[in-house]
């Protein structure tokens, strides 16, 4: 159908029904807002206050007319809420076969761990013409998972798991990927740097859908989830590479600068790497490889001095991940 | 004197006909009042049947650790002294002045001892760490209590939601108990007004008002009790 | 003793006579008579000063937040920042201005004059429940300044349990403001139902007090949900009991049940009375009794029982149930009914009536406008497939500023217009009335009509930065507040100068046959010299004596009768 200048391009399954919808919907409204209001503009000057000329006595109004107007919308109104009710069994009873992709939302980054193990933070690749589903749940606070294009949400909630499913009906480019938006609002850091910044806060918690052919995703899920292939003729080492392309995609940057200045909202990781760290509640420890570790995965256990109210949730990297962020981290001081 | 200028009743108040108008009113204003008061509560209820019906394990443990005898005693305790509020009003309405006094000082009276008894339960709970919520921290006797109640009930383990458990019904049990001590208070309150000779056979409505509220208290003592107490 | 000499004697020996030409407003003066009155008018006045200045301070956050969002990233503030300010907005325009605005000022000021009767039934309670506000609004103001309020004002769960505690100091204060509702609410129905003059049956009752009613009934039995939701909230902080956050045991979503359970009726808090004002409003403008009166009556009854049936419609995706959000869905579609039956009987109204258009009946004639349009759009948020699409974006923020602005705002403004001479005993100037009125219409459907479209391409709600696309409405949308808070300026200044040296008014300046109009230009202190008798309805123009719809002041009345006499 027609794309309308009102709504977000069509690129799921979903979207044609729910914008037929929205257009009807949007119709209906014009034509009964024009005759409303018609009706009473056209009355305010066919009646206009003349001298000589009395009101009308009401009378006993006419019971009929009442019966009349309260009946024929509610039979309008079923036909919405059936039509509205209909679309949405669709959405929320998912195929049998689709291809399952957990996701964490998490003050403020999307996590996406697809079936293989390998995870993505703040896009995730969808392979398109399939029958996707989200297996959603929060580390912290309300998110909800928004998809315009494809006229998705459903709330992200700590505590419980909460599923959405969609299929994909365009290529996305790399220019422009199809948009995840948090629509729950969730915050933003106290004192905050640049609140423009991704990931800093409810408006910046965004993540990129990069649809790509259905081959290519399969062969994706085939990979043991290695450095990315730009790493591979790494000048020095690949697991530098690694841990840079890890600090930057996967949350690490909004919150720890790599230039020995900013220490906020996290600690800089220049001049980190062997040397003392100062603790909350006095006690001072080395940050070695597993204290890096520790960090990572368990960030409440040993906090930094003057850091105590940051709140870093724990990220999932995998062993690999861990240690190629650590040879970053030391490249940092060489 | 208890008419002015005009011959009307002093409680007349000016924008009112008659005292029965007034009387009226009064009433419809309490059982509003008490309707409201019935809503808030009902909220804890709700919350209440919302988490049993979750951890259905947690809420049997967690009333075997509260004190049925105590329990039993207050819910006594609060409906004599419910009788007594009516007895208060009756000897209101017949105009006897003393008698009015009397019940008023005996319903204040089984109201403090009702909050005694609270007080005893409430500082056991402290002291063997049945606290609220992110308080929880029962020591010594009180695990020895959750076990033994564990092992009662049939129950595997001890209940990670009994903290959730204490959490309302130290809620429930302290907004109640709030709502006690303001009864006392305004029941104070009328015993001065009846020492003052304020009331008679044609003018009792503050008493009566007074005592329709007690009865709230008393009603959802009444729920309370058994969906706290006495679960098997 | 002669009769008079009598009379005079009775008169000053008795305290509680007041002389039949005294008014309100000067009967007694000094701070002390207005803190300690009884005085349902004078309780009225002050309650309107309070939502008003509430009002400016909300509309001053709009204006700050509508700033920032005029550039997609950073403008005046940061994140933070923002955060609260669009909470504050929020919280302050919800709790301290449109939930107590056209019952405790207006509603107090005209429902007992309406009945006949000298005051409501609990003056001292009506007292107290003003305090109560006041007191509830300090405790909001050391929110505001205590901390970073920063969770909007739905508060949602676990955000506001572990957010800053200057929640708490919010929390209670919302909770002490929610007693005073109560209170106005229970005042008012024993009020109904106790003092109503002789005569004055239920068919007979103006719908002003249907809708009052219907209202007072909602505010009784839903406030005190909120009530126990907010203690929950606060102890959750304190103590940490466990019911609302996943970290101590407990559930989110139970936090949306409780919260929307008040919250949902609270929006037929806040439209009933603006529907009520405009029954006044068009049967004076078009000299004609209320078409369909029962229907209109009973539909305000309606909708305040449906709307109990109808809170998860805000919770669609939260994770509750499907077959809740069915059942939600279909309940939420027959709660539009009453609605437009009611615009349609106003419609009627105007049919065969005789129209004119001073600024109170423009404010009405826009509200059938613009809550029509915020009716509509509710569809698209009832319909499910929809609403999926739309929840949490600009969609919902321009809905919902279309019912309580263009709906309930244009209702309280028109009755503001309607009753400023029989509050103040003075007119304003009717030409910058229609200048602010332009204004503020002109004003408010730009800043809000761009909002729909804005949602409907997917802009998420409450956020600080957005994606360029966005900015050329965003930009359209801050000019129509500002456009917007200049109408209100403009409407301020004339007010003002109406307070100083504006016309005085007659009893009855547009020639009504409702029954306030009949007191003296102020009222007497017990409303009127003599009780009066209904024996006509409030709308019964062919009924009225010439005297009674006289629109000049009573000196012209006596020159013109003298004239009469001597022809």
């Amino acid at each position: 159908m027609n794309q309308s200048a009102q709504l977000p391009p069509q690129l799921s399954t979903f979207a044609p029904d729910v914008d037929w919808m929205y257009l009807f919907l949007f119709w209906l409204s014009v034509a009964s807002f024009v005759a409303i209001v018609g009706v009473m503009v056209y009355f305010v000057f066919r009646y206009r206050r003349r001298p000589g000329v009395d009101a009308v006595p009401t009378g006993h109004g006419n019971t009929a007319l009442e019966i009349a107007w309260t009946f024929l919308p509610l039979i309008l109104l079923v036909f919405l809420f059936h039509e509205g009710f209909r679309v949405y069994v669709q959405e929320s009873v998912a195929p049998q076969n689709t291809v399952d992709i957990h996701v964490r939302g998490m003050q403020w980054n999307w996590e996406f761990t697809h079936s293989n193990g390998v995870q993505e933070f703040n896009q995730a690749k969808i392979p398109v013409h399939t029958p996707v589903r989200m297996i959603m749940s929060s580390s912290d606070v309300l998110h909800s998972f928004y998809v315009p294009d494809f006229r998705i949400k459903r709330d992200v909630v700590p505590g419980m798991y909460s599923t959405l499913w969609f299929e994909a009906t365009e290529l996305s480019t790399p220019e422009h990927p199809v948009h995840v938006f948090c629509a729950e609002y969730c915050g933003a850091a106290r004192g905050g740097t640049n609140g423009a910044e991704p990931n800093t806060n409810h408006s910046t918690m965004m993540a990129d859908l990069h649809i790509i052919p259905q081959a290519d995703y399969a062969s994706f899920l085939r990979e043991a989830g290695g450095p990315p292939a730009e790493c591979a003729g790494a000048a020095d080492d690949v697991s530098v590479c690694w841990g840079q392309h890890i600090y930057e995609q996967n949350g690490c940057r909004p919150c720890h600068g790599v230039d020995g200045a900013t220490q906020a909202p996290g600690p800089n990781w220049k001049g980190l790497f062997g040397h003392d760290v100062a603790l909350e509640g006095g006690a001072s420890v080395t940050a070695d490889e597993a204290y890096i570790r520790r960090s990572i995965l368990e960030p409440q256990a040993q906090i930094v001095r003057g850091f105590g109210n940051v709140n870093m949730p724990p990220y999932h990297l995998r062993d690999q991940e861990i240690d190629a962020v650590i040879a970053y981290m030391r490249s940092l001081d060489q | 004197m208890s008419t002015d200028a005009h011959g009307n009743s002093k409680f007349l108040q000016h924008h009112y006909d008659t005292p029965a108008q007034q009387f009226s009113a009064a009433k419809l204003g309490m059982w509003l009042f008490l309707a409201q008061e019935l809503l808030f509560f009902s909220g804890l209820f709700v919350a209440y049947g919302v988490y049993r019906s979750w951890y259905p394990d947690a809420w049997v443990v967690g009333s075997h650790l509260l004190d049925y005898k105590m329990g039993t005693a207050n819910t006594c305790v609060l409906l004599l002294s419910s009788f007594t509020a009516v007895m208060a009003v009756r000897s209101a309405q017949t105009g006897n002045q003393k008698a009015t006094g009397n019940f008023l000082l005996a319903t204040i009276f089984l109201a403090g001892c009702f909050m005694v008894v609270k007080y005893f339960e409430y500082h056991h709970k402290f002291q063997v760490g049945y606290l609220p919520g992110q308080y929880f921290a029962p020591h010594g006797e009180g695990l020895v209590e959750i076990v033994a109640a564990a092992r009662e009930t049939g129950v595997n383990g001890v209940p990670f939601h009994l903290r959730t458990f204490f959490g309302l019904y130290f809620v429930m049990t302290g907004i109640h108990g709030l709502h006690v001590l303001v009864g006392m208070f305004v029941m104070g309150w009328m015993w001065n007004r009846n020492r003052k000779g304020e009331f008679s056979k044609r003018y009792s409505t503050p008493v009566e008002m007074t005592a329709l509220y007690w009865h709230l208290v008393d009603i959802i003592w009444i729920f309370l009790f058994p969906l706290l107490y006495l679960i098997d | 003793m002669t009769v008079e000499a009598e009379a005079e004697a009775a008169m000053h020996a008795d305290p509680h006579h007041i002389p039949a030409d005294a008014d309100y407003l000067t009967y007694e003066r000094g701070w002390k008579s207005w803190l300690t009155t009884v005085d349902h008018k004078r309780i009225g006045v002050m309650y309107l000063i309070s939502i008003l200045l509430a009002f400016f301070a909300g509309g001053v956050f709009a204006l700050i937040l509508r700033t920032e969002l005029l550039t997609p990233g950073r403008t005046i503030m940061e994140a933070d920042t923002y955060n609260e300010m669009f909470t504050l907005h929020g919280a302050i325009m919800v709790f301290l201005f449109i939930i107590p605005s056209i019952p405790a000022a207006i509603g107090n000021f005209v429902l007992p004059i309406m009945l006949g009767a000298k005051d409501v039934a609990f003056p001292k309670l009506n007292l107290a429940s003003l305090y109560i506000y006041w007191v509830g609004a300090i405790f909001t103001l050391v929110a505001i300044t205590q901390g970073h309020i920063d969770t909007g004002w739905t508060f949602y769960t676990p955000y506001s349990t572990r957010a800053d505690a200057s929640a708490i100091w919010m929390t209670i204060g919302v909770f002490i403001l929610g007693f005073s509702s109560i209170l106005t609410g229970l005042n008012f129905i024993a009020t109904v139902h106790s003092m109503r003059g002789p005569g004055m049956h239920w068919r007979r009752l103006p719908l002003f007090i249907w809708g009052t009613y219907a209202t007072a009934v909602i505010q009784v039995i839903a406030t005190p949900v909120l009530a126990i939701t907010l203690a929950l909230l606060a102890m959750e902080k304190i103590v940490g009991v466990g019911v609302f956050d996943p970290a101590l045991g407990g559930d989110p979503v139970l936090f949306q049940h409780f919260f929307w359970f008040y919250s949902h009726p609270a929006v037929y808090i806040m439209i009933l009375p603006g529907m009520a004002i405009v029954n006044e409003v068009i049967a004076t403008f078009s000299r004609r009794k209320i078409f369909g009166y029962m229907f209109i009556a009973m539909s305000s009854v309606a909708l305040a029982l449906l709307g109990f049936l109808v809170w998860g419609h805000h919770m669609f995706v939260s994770g509750q149930s499907e077959y809740a959000t069915m059942v939600f869905s279909a309940l939420t579609f027959l709660v539009a009914i009453p609605s437009g039956v009611k615009i349609f009987n106003w419609l009627a109204t105007l049919y065969q009536g005789s129209i004119s258009l001073e600024s109170p009946m423009l404010y009405s004639l826009a509200f059938i406008a613009l809550f029509t349009i915020g009716g509509l759009t509710g569809l698209f948020l009832g319909t499910l497939s929809t609403d999926i699409h739309l929840h949490d974006t600009y969609f919902v923020v321009a809905h919902f500023h279309y019912v309580m602005v263009g709906g309930t705002v244009f209702g309280f403004l028109s009755g503001l217009h309607y009753w400023w001479p029989k509050i103040t005993g003075r007119l304003y100037d009717e030409r910058w009335a229609r200048v602010a009125f332009a204004l503020v219409f002109i004003g408010f459907n730009v800043t809000f009509l761009s909002q729909f479209v804005l949602g409907s391409r997917g802009m998420p709600r409450r956020y600080y930065s957005y994606l360029d696309q966005f900015q050329p409405l965003h930009m359209t949308s801050s000019g129509g507040a500002y456009i917007l808070g200049v109408g209100f300026l403009v409407m301020a200044v004339m007010f003002a100068k109406s307070l100083k040296s504006g016309e005085k008014a007659g009893r009855n300046p547009w020639g009504s046959a409702g029954y306030e109009w009949q007191t003296s230009p102020r009222p007497h202190p017990h409303n009127f010299a003599e009780q009066p008798v209904f024996t006509r309805g409030p709308y019964d123009y062919h009924l009225a004596s010439e005297r009674e719809l006289f629109t000049g002041t009573d000196a012209e009345w006596d020159t013109q009768v003298a004239k009469k006499a001597e022809a």
